[in-house]
């Protein structure tokens, strides 16, 4: 229903590249990128804020530059909300409604279940400076959601909230989704909330949009070393690939000086072919010291230099025997306090076939 | 500490000197003049009708003026456009243009061998020595106050919040009447104010393009000029008085209704 083709846009000293996008009806795509990489340049694009090239931007098969803004049917949340202070909140929530004059008795009831979903009816006659943030997060969403619109772009809409607060939004934001079927575009720097709330993703960077895909197999198939670092996976090394079995390869990692099986993919390798490959930091793991066997496959064995806590899991920096590289492994809290790790301590490391893949 | 307070105290000795310089002659000249003539002088039927003709010409002005202005203003907050710079620039002339020159720039504009004169004649209405030229002459001088206050108010409405609108499915008019107008209204109201002010205390430019009717600082110079400065002060301290009451009047309206509220 909407389509970015060979779009490319300049605006001061910046400019998209190149960008082909296509959002699919009903789906929940989050574009993610790190600040200033152009995501909300594109969104006001789309959107019909800027003035774009002709035949770069289509809705439903028209270029949209022949649709005014009013009328494209998008409603758009802004990084800033864009709340209207001098109205209430009921003006601002069927402000929409009002400006086209659609009082229809189904988007009547929709901005009602909303108001009650969101439970904002008890603020229905405060002005927005009267609001909380989280409040104004919602308000903001209703209405977007009730002017009608068949695509809703948000813009960061979670930046800046309380872990608490986010997480309800974004459990709201998933149930809106699946209960009104909406198509939902937004743009976010967080990939975790990309993760949490996506069904495709679109990784963009310095302009360009790296790579599409459903959340799950952007996971497991970043298709540059440049994505793959966005997506956090710190072990990018260079291989060769030293056997090929029906379905693994059997390769050699010259940085880990280690001999590695891994799942075959789609792609057509030969014997002695150089390959960059990655390993997700989460799916490396540490072998129980009393289940230590080095006749496994895929075990590495090494050194710990360094750890420090995040959040959730540990960052633990592993040198491989005889290699000068590190790995990095993500260990959650739990494992890593019953694995009771010391700083220059010998371990053993191991990781599924899948967890390697050919970038 | 010390400090702090002989700063306070410098300024407050510098502010009070303007305050006097301010306040002084205008208070001189209202305790100098004896309650019985204020009294004959503001029952004398002249007098009421120039005053009612200076406040209702200022005021008419001031709201026709302003349909157009306003969207002006708009524009020029908005819009980037070549000449934009000579085009402020150019609102603000009359500021600086001595008033009298502003009058016979008027009358040269206005005068029946001009075509708008011509026009305004074929229409039964004479620009020179009538209300309309009185109230050409008032906007002349007046309008750069209620077009630069307006500019900055549109200017102070962020333009995300018109984007928004639009992108909630509203036109231009109906983004500008909900959104833009209402939340630069505060700025437009005292421009309006500036105006309608600045308007009934012209004396230079309308007494070039009408002598008569007589408004009221035309009238306060011909009595001075003709009577002296006894005749001529109890009109100046009643105009200055219903001045200021007007003043009042519309400021606290203005400080009341902080946003108008227009529904969508």
């Amino acid at each position: 229903m909407l389509k970015v083709q060979n779009f490319s846009f300049k605006v001061n000293n910046f400019s998209l590249k190149n960008i082909n996008l296509t959002i699919k009806e009903g789906s929940f795509h989050i574009i993610v990128g790190h600040t200033g990489s152009g995501k909300t340049l594109l969104l006001e694009s789309i959107i019909g804020l800027r003035r774009i090239p002709a035949e770069t931007i289509f809705i439903n098969g028209t270029d949209s530059r022949f649709i005014p803004i009013e009328k494209r049917e998008m409603s758009y949340v802004p990084q800033d909300l864009a709340i209207f202070p001098h109205l209430t909140v009921d003006e601002n929530i069927r402000y929409g409604t009002r400006v086209k004059r659609n009082m229809s008795k189904e988007l009547g009831q929709l901005t009602n279940e909303l108001i009650d979903l969101t439970e904002i009816r008890h603020l229905l006659n405060r002005k927005p400076k009267h609001l909380s943030g989280g409040e104004k997060q919602r308000v903001a969403l209703v209405r977007a959601i009730a002017a009608g619109a068949k695509i809703l772009f948000m813009d960061e809409p979670l930046n800046g909230l309380n872990k608490t607060l986010k997480a309800e939004l974004q459990y709201l934001l998933k149930s809106l989704h699946k209960k009104y079927k909406l198509t939902i575009v937004m743009v976010t720097h967080d990939l975790d909330e990309a993760y949490t709330l996506a069904e495709i993703i679109s990784v963009m960077s310095n302009g360009k949009i790296l790579q599409t895909a459903l959340k799950e197999e952007l996971y497991k198939q970043p298709s540059s070393i440049e994505v793959a670092k966005f997506l956090g996976i710190s072990n990018i090394f260079n291989a060769r690939i030293d056997r090929i079995t029906n379905d693994t390869f059997q390769i050699y990692s010259f940085e880990l000086n280690a001999v590695l099986f891994m799942k075959k993919n789609d792609r057509e390798y030969k014997l002695k072919n150089k390959i960059t490959i990655g390993i997700r930091n989460d799916e490396i793991m540490i072998l129980r010291k009393d289940l230590q066997k080095t006749n496994q496959t895929n075990i590495i064995q090494g050194i710990v230099e360094d750890f420090y806590a995040r959040e959730y899991y540990y960052v633990v920096k592993v040198i491989p025997k005889n290699s000068e590289h590190y790995l990095t492994l993500e260990v959650p809290n739990y494992a890593f306090n019953k694995l009771n790790i010391s700083k220059q301590e010998h371990i053993f490391l191991t990781l599924k076939e899948e967890s390697i893949f050919i970038i | 500490m010390k400090k702090p307070e002989t700063f306070n105290l410098l300024f407050i000795a510098l502010g009070g000197v303007i305050l006097l310089f301010l306040f002084a002659p205008l208070v001189g000249m209202i305790f100098k003049t004896p309650l019985n003539d204020l009294f004959s002088t503001a029952k004398e039927q002249e007098v009421q009708k120039s005053i009612i003709l200076t406040l209702l010409v200022s005021f008419c002005t001031t709201l026709i003026f302003a349909i157009a202005a306003i969207p002006l203003s708009y524009l020029l907050a908005r819009k980037k456009f070549t000449g934009k710079k000579l085009i402020m620039g150019l609102i603000s002339l009359p500021i600086v243009i001595p008033h009298s020159a502003a009058g016979i720039a008027i009358l040269g504009f206005i005068s029946r061998d001009t075509i708008i004169g011509k026009i305004g004649a074929s229409l039964g209405l004479n620009f020179v020595g009538s209300s309309f030229g009185i109230g050409l002459a008032m906007a002349f001088v007046s309008l750069p106050f209620l077009i630069n206050a307006a500019v900055d108010g549109f200017l102070s409405v962020p333009v995300r919040l018109e984007k928004a609108a639009f992108n909630l499915g509203a036109n231009s008019f109906k983004t500008f009447f909900s959104i833009s107008l209402p939340l630069a209204w505060r700025s437009i109201l005292s421009g309006l104010i500036l105006m309608f002010a600045r308007g009934m205390s012209e004396f230079g430019a309308v007494v070039i393009v009408a002598y008569h009717p007589m408004i009221t600082p035309v009238m306060i110079y011909e009595r001075f000029s003709a009577f002296g400065l006894k005749y001529a002060r109890p009109v100046a301290v009643i105009f200055i008085l219903i001045s200021l009451l007007v003043f009042i009047v519309f400021r606290v309206f203005s400080n009341k209704s902080k946003i108008i509220k227009i529904r969508p």
